[in-house]
């Protein structure tokens, strides 16, 4: 009895490996063990040091031997007066950002779209898309001069009569100018997305709207901006999944010490907590609660544009 | 009458449309513009902000001295080591990846439950320290390694060449599959020869990523000289804000002397993304579409 049982599950294994057909695939296998092998490393390993948030870490005794302390860091994360104020300044960075960059990006294709000179449009293309490629260091660099006191945007504000102001020094100023500085970089790059939904309209359409004797502009509001009304609820909801992400390397760059109050993100303060501060655990159990919200946030969005725009990854 | 109306309308339009298109250019221009006058510009003018858009007293005294610096130029090598080798890392991976995940799992078994090990970590990751803890285990500070292997298999770039992969006919593949061609044949003579428009896209976004990134030289380098540019960039700059806010005139006159010269690093760090520009534009559609509305 024992032994077909043994048998049979001996069977049955070499039957499941059977079924991968390794004569034919061992190659695909290989090709995937190499890039699998890193993943493992650099993306798992640290999956598995999340534990160090529910432990006292101690870095002498690493993650295995660190006294296990349940909830206490995220209880203190919570408990800490200015947490209040980071989840608040991330939401509302992060959702500034989005509205305005998916906003100008709209308006400016369909702008973009009614341009006839095709050298015209394409160096208006060249231009404004070029910041996203630029680094916000190369843009801090570029920017912390021009919005200092003296720089060339007080510049032209004084020659108004009007007072210098501390962009990037005070706290009703910080998150307008890094959302606006936001919307500089992005909108154009933004557009491209909508320039090539607007071309997949039926041009039909236009010409039935002509007929119709509707003008450009009721041609726009009628015709283009329901063709591409899908695009835009998909990549407004996409957008939303990274809600609790303000943008790390902008604010980094930009902020200081005296717009902590505004201007201190979710990911900065991990960042001061863990590296600065070697504040390791209440850093890590930081970054996953941001990381969960993040993560459920992003499945909920992806699952809503999969039913409503067939959108899909893979 | 009507329809007179309705042309001045356009024509007004049309101008209106020019005005606001060339005013946003100019914006989005000019800030760049600014940084290459002062870079040009003596640095008493340029520390008098008295440059705008046209050097005052032009001179390239700055880029001599960018030129001549020896952290600088260091840094510079090492930005250019590190984004090239990255690059090819990043490719090679994504193509090691991508080819055999864009099979069926009825022709790769387990191939479902690869992708979602592929794809976990982009929905949730250990995230900062955790990461460094373990960069810190494996002996990789101050090693160059530290800034290319962690993110050596993008997984966004994985799943757009995946998705170019599938959209490749079967026929071809299969007929070299019946005339006895391996797996590794038929993804380096058949399918990579079809997907160069994906790689191209993806070895140019990596190069950009590569140049821009700074964090990691910042968190994983201690010693200054194993510094990219980027993370060079950012710690020079980082110390002169201090100068705005408070009224240390010890610190303004230190920042003085060096304005030109940090706008000619500044420009000096975008030249190289500049170079690549134009190429990329071709591909800018298929690197934004990645996992988009498909028919």
């Amino acid at each position: 009895m024992t032994t077909t049982q043994i048998r049979k599950r001996q069977g049955g294994l070499r039957g499941f490996i059977k079924s991968f057909h390794f004569e034919r695939t061992w190659q695909n296998y290989l090709m995937l063990l190499i890039p699998g092998i890193f993943v493992f490393i650099f993306s798992y390993i640290p999956l598995y040091g999340l534990i160090i948030a529910f432990q006292d870490y101690n870095p002498a005794m690493g993650f295995w031997g660190s006294e296990f302390v349940g909830l206490k860091w995220f209880e203190t994360a919570m408990s800490l007066p200015d947490f209040k104020y980071i989840v608040r300044n991330t939401v509302t960075i992060a959702l500034g950002k989005m509205i305005f960059t998916q906003l100008f990006s709209v308006v400016f294709a369909l702008m973009l779209n009614e341009l006839r000179g095709q050298f015209f449009k394409r160096t208006v293309q060249t231009i404004t898309y070029f910041p996203h490629f630029l680094s916000w260091v190369i843009i801090g660099g570029v920017f912390t001069d021009m919005l200092s006191t003296k720089g060339l945007i007080n510049q032209v504000i004084t020659l108004f009569g009007a007072r210098p102001i501390f962009f990037l020094g005070s706290n009703d100023w910080f998150q307008p100018t890094m959302i606006t500085l936001e919307v500089w970089k992005e909108f154009g790059y933004g557009a491209i997305i909508y320039l090539a939904a607007i071309t997949s309209i039926n041009p039909e359409l236009y010409e039935a709207a002509t007929i119709d004797g509707a003008g450009r502009l009721r041609q726009t509001w009628h015709v283009t901006l329901p063709g591409i009304a899908v695009t835009i609820i998909m990549m407004i909801t996409l957008a939303l999944g990274g809600i609790m992400n303000a943008g790390f390397d902008q604010i980094f760059v930009m902020y200081n010490a005296a717009v902590y109050a505004t201007g201190d993100i979710l990911d900065t303060f991990i960042y001061r907590q863990g590296l600065i501060d070697a504040q390791y655990s209440l850093s890590t159990a930081m970054g996953l609660f941001k990381s969960l919200i993040g993560a459920t946030l992003l499945i909920i969005t992806n699952i809503f544009a999969t039913k409503k725009f067939n959108y899909r990854i893979f | 009458m009507q329809k007179q109306l309705q042309t001045r309308g356009v024509k007004i339009f049309a101008v209106v449309n020019y005005l606001v298109m060339t005013l946003l250019a100019l914006i989005c221009l000019l800030p760049l513009l600014h940084v290459l006058a002062v870079s040009l510009s003596d640095s008493a003018s340029a520390s008098a902000n008295l440059v705008q858009f046209w050097p005052k007293g032009f001179n390239t005294a700055s880029y001599e001295m960018v030129f001549s610096n020896q952290t600088f130029l260091n840094s510079f090598v090492i930005s250019v080591v590190r984004t090239l080798l990255g690059t090819a890392i990043n490719l090679a991976m994504v193509i090691l990846a991508a080819y055999p995940l864009s099979k069926e799992e009825s022709e790769l078994k387990g191939r479902n439950v690869l992708i979602w090990f592929f794809t976990l970590p982009m929905l949730i990751s250990g995230g900062l320290i955790p990461t460094f803890l373990l960069i810190k285990q494996l002996n990789l500070i101050d090693n160059l390694w530290a800034l290319i292997l962690p993110g050596c298999v993008p997984t966004f770039y994985v799943i757009m060449m995946m998705n170019f992969f599938r959209g490749i006919s079967k026929s071809l593949s299969e007929s070299a599959s019946i005339d006895g061609a391996s797996e590794f044949v038929i993804m380096t003579r058949i399918m990579l020869p079809l997907a160069m428009a994906s790689i191209a896209t993806i070895t140019l976004f990596s190069m950009v990523n590569h140049w821009n990134e700074w964090f990691g030289g910042m968190i994983y380098m201690n010693s200054s000289e194993k510094w990219p540019l980027q993370t060079l960039l950012r710690q020079m700059l980082k110390s002169v804000d201090a100068t705005m806010f408070s009224s240390a005139d010890l610190m303004k006159i230190k920042q003085l002397s060096s304005r030109s010269f940090q706008s000619a690093q500044i420009i000096f760090a975008t030249v190289p993304i500049l170079l690549v520009y134009p190429f990329m534009q071709r591909y800018f559609i298929s690197g934004l579409t990645i996992g988009s509305v498909k028919e």
